[in-house]
């Protein structure tokens, strides 16, 4: 876990920098507000120097400890298998508007059931239909959220 | 107080209330119960579906699933040597060699009358103190809340996860991305470039149901192929007698009470209770404790469920959420058109005391369906992941969606999913990141009100005696947050 928590924090260090570098283009005073000594810029300022701080802190933590700079358990088979799954959430996202939310979530749920191994194909084909079906009905319906009907239903 | 107490009652009991309230306690020992669902997941991905529905039955059914998936976590921990949820880490050391030796129904029913007892003890100190302290917080001004926001950001960050460091680097985070969006002061746009989605900053509920569900859920896929542990399914029915609970009546009273105040701190949550409680009665009991007796199972379940009512102390009556569910519990409150803090108990008391009233009966129902569902529970814990896990990520992305009925909620449900999984795998806790979220609009606001107030000058952080005693408490906290990061570094070293 060591490499990995000093590239975090690097990484962390660098998002800091990079709002500290974006309040110079902040206005300082931006409506007149002259009771208001300290304007938009302070606190994101304050809090970017703290996460540097606190980011070295732990940096040196790291250093100091005695076992080599070794990766840890992060990256593995798993974390991709994980990654995918979250690319597929973030396929359905987009898929809502096109091809509707019903379409869409019975795709998304079979294609998990199937990859995640279920093995009886009866609940591949039925499990993700109804389980559509009761959100769709309790979110449409019973609470009346636009749900997107997709190009097939509007 | 005793009149609104009753008529909170007389709404608990009006049919579509207790029968939310029912469904969530049903609801939540069968999130608890699942082992890797907690109640902080099963909270964020109900609280959506309360959008549409009065008030009253969305409190009735969240707060049911919370009491209901505390006490839930004990099941798996009895049956399957597996805490269903963090706060039963505990129950497991107890209740399993129980169940092992064919007492499971008697672990389970101590379990049970324990998470009771002690979620009702808990609900009456809330009672009994929430309304004192709002009252004493009426006077609080900017520089009070100022330094309570800091309070609590420190102590959320101290406490939470391994490596302090890592907590105060995430609540750090988590304060900078609450920057984003119009400054509180002037409404200056900060970090939008142009985007109007962002100029409210991003909204609390599709983060909270990504930090919280869908990070779990991505936890959960990790392990998704794992053997599941069959649970203990034979076993005698002999429940706790009469003269056992007259037993352990002294312990639930005693570690409900602990429990209650233990929650009532900032992030000192059920799972704290449950282990300083457990801790407490192994000393007790040195030889029997850990062997599989029923006090080791009364004194943390008393405990977690006693954490409940505390932790709603400082959300209520302070506007600060204790811990990840409280947190979730504000963004509720807020998407009902309720600001907690003190003067909830001015304006919306009645919803105060239903809330009251809903942990009375709640408790009441977990005991109701705990003693009653004992043969069910073997069948819940071996509901299949496989399952589960592909209704939370639904869940997840119609509740995101719900809340504005726009598809950016959504990608920041599922960005801040990734983010949070990937957190919680380097050991950084998402819960300060959360809780500073919401406490850094809080903090930012009054301290520069406060200098308004007073002239540009920083006089009130050491002349008002509230101010400064929040502010030296927080200063305990950061020192023992040093000591605890050379303690850990120390052992390591040993090592």
């Amino acid at each position: 876990m060591k490499k990995e928590n000093i590239i975090t924090c690097i990484i962390f260090m660098c998002i800091a920098l990079f709002a500290i570098y974006e309040t110079t283009n902040f206005k300082k005073n931006p409506y007149g507000l002259t009771q208001d000594s300290l304007g938009p810029t302070f606190f994101p300022i304050l809090v970017s120097v703290l996460i540097i701080l606190l980011c070295t802190l732990l940096i040196i933590d790291e250093l100091r400890k005695k076992t080599k700079l070794e990766s840890g358990s992060f990256f593995n088979n798993r974390l991709i298998f994980t990654a995918l799954v979250a690319i597929l959430i973030l396929l359905y996202a987009f898929l809502i508007e096109y091809l509707g939310y019903i379409i869409s979530t019975v795709i998304l749920n079979i294609i998990l059931l199937i990859i995640f191994k279920v093995e009886k194909r009866a609940f591949i084909a039925i499990y993700p239909v109804v389980i559509t079906l009761i959100i769709y009905t309790l979110f449409k319906v019973a609470f009346r959220v636009p749900l997107a009907e997709g190009i097939f239903f509007s | 107080m005793i009149g609104l107490l009753f008529e909170g009652i007389k709404t608990t009991f009006e049919p579509l209330v207790f029968l939310a309230l029912f469904f969530g306690v049903g609801l939540g020992i069968f999130i608890g119960a699942l082992p890797g669902l907690t109640a902080t997941m099963g909270v964020a991905v109900l609280m959506p579906l309360t959008f549409g529905i009065p008030t009253t039955i969305s409190f009735a059914l969240l707060l049911g699933v919370y009491v209901g998936a505390i006490y839930g976590g004990s099941i798996s921990a009895i049956l399957l040597n597996t805490p269903g949820t963090p706060a039963a880490v505990v129950t497991v050391l107890d209740g399993y060699p129980m169940a092992n030796r064919g007492e499971a129904a008697k672990a389970l029913s101590t379990a049970t009358i324990s998470s009771g007892l002690g979620g009702l003890l808990s609900t009456l100190i809330l009672i009994l103190v929430a309304p004192l302290l709002a009252k004493f917080a009426l006077r609080f001004s900017a520089a009070e809340y100022f330094a309570l926001a800091v309070f609590g950001l420190t102590i959320v960050s101290s406490v939470s996860g391994k490596v302090p460091l890592k907590g105060l680097i995430s609540g750090c985070l988590g304060l900078l991305v609450a920057t984003i969006g119009m400054d509180p002061i002037s409404a200056y746009p900060r970090y939008t470039w142009g985007h109007v989605e962002i100029l409210n900053g991003f909204a609390l509920i599709p983060v909270l149901i990504g930090m919280f569900a869908l990070s779990e859920a991505f936890i959960q896929v990790e392990n998704i192929f794992d053997p599941q542990v069959k649970a203990i399914t034979k076993f005698k029915h002999n429940y706790i007698t009469i003269k056992e609970i007259i037993r352990i009546l002294p312990i639930i009273i005693k570690y409900g009470f602990l429990g209650a105040f233990i929650g009532s701190i900032p992030a000192v949550g059920a799972v704290t209770a449950a282990y300083i409680s457990y801790d407490a009665i192994k000393r007790k009991y040195p030889d029997k404790v850990g062997t599989g007796v029923i006090e080791g199972i009364a004194a943390p379940e008393s405990a977690n469920n006693g954490s409940t009512g505390g932790a709603l102390i400082p959300l209520l009556t302070l506007g600060i959420p204790g811990d990840a569910v409280a947190a979730i519990l504000l963004g509720a409150l807020i998407l009902h058109g309720l600001q907690p803090g003190p003067l909830l108990f001015v304006r919306s008391a009645d919803i105060v005391y239903a809330i009251f009233s809903f942990l009375i009966v709640g408790n009441l129902l977990i005991i109701f369906l705990g003693l009653l569902g004992t043969k069910i529970f073997c069948r819940i814990v071996e509901v299949s992941k496989k399952l589960i896990v592909p209704t939370i990520i639904t869940l997840s992305i119609v509740g995101s969606f719900s809340i504005n009925n726009n598809m950016f909620d959504v990608f920041v449900a599922i960005a801040a999913g990734c983010i949070g999984y990937i957190m919680r795998k380097m050991e950084f806790p998402t819960g300060p990141l959360v809780l500073a979220l919401i406490l850094g609009p809080m903090a930012e606001t009054n301290f520069r009100k406060a200098l308004m107030l007073n002239q540009q000058s920083i006089s009130f952080l050491f002349t008002r005696p509230i101010t400064v005693a929040i502010l030296i408490f927080s200063i305990f906290s950061v020192v023992s947050v040093i000591r605890k990061t050379k303690y850990i570094r120390m052992n390591a070293s040993e090592d």
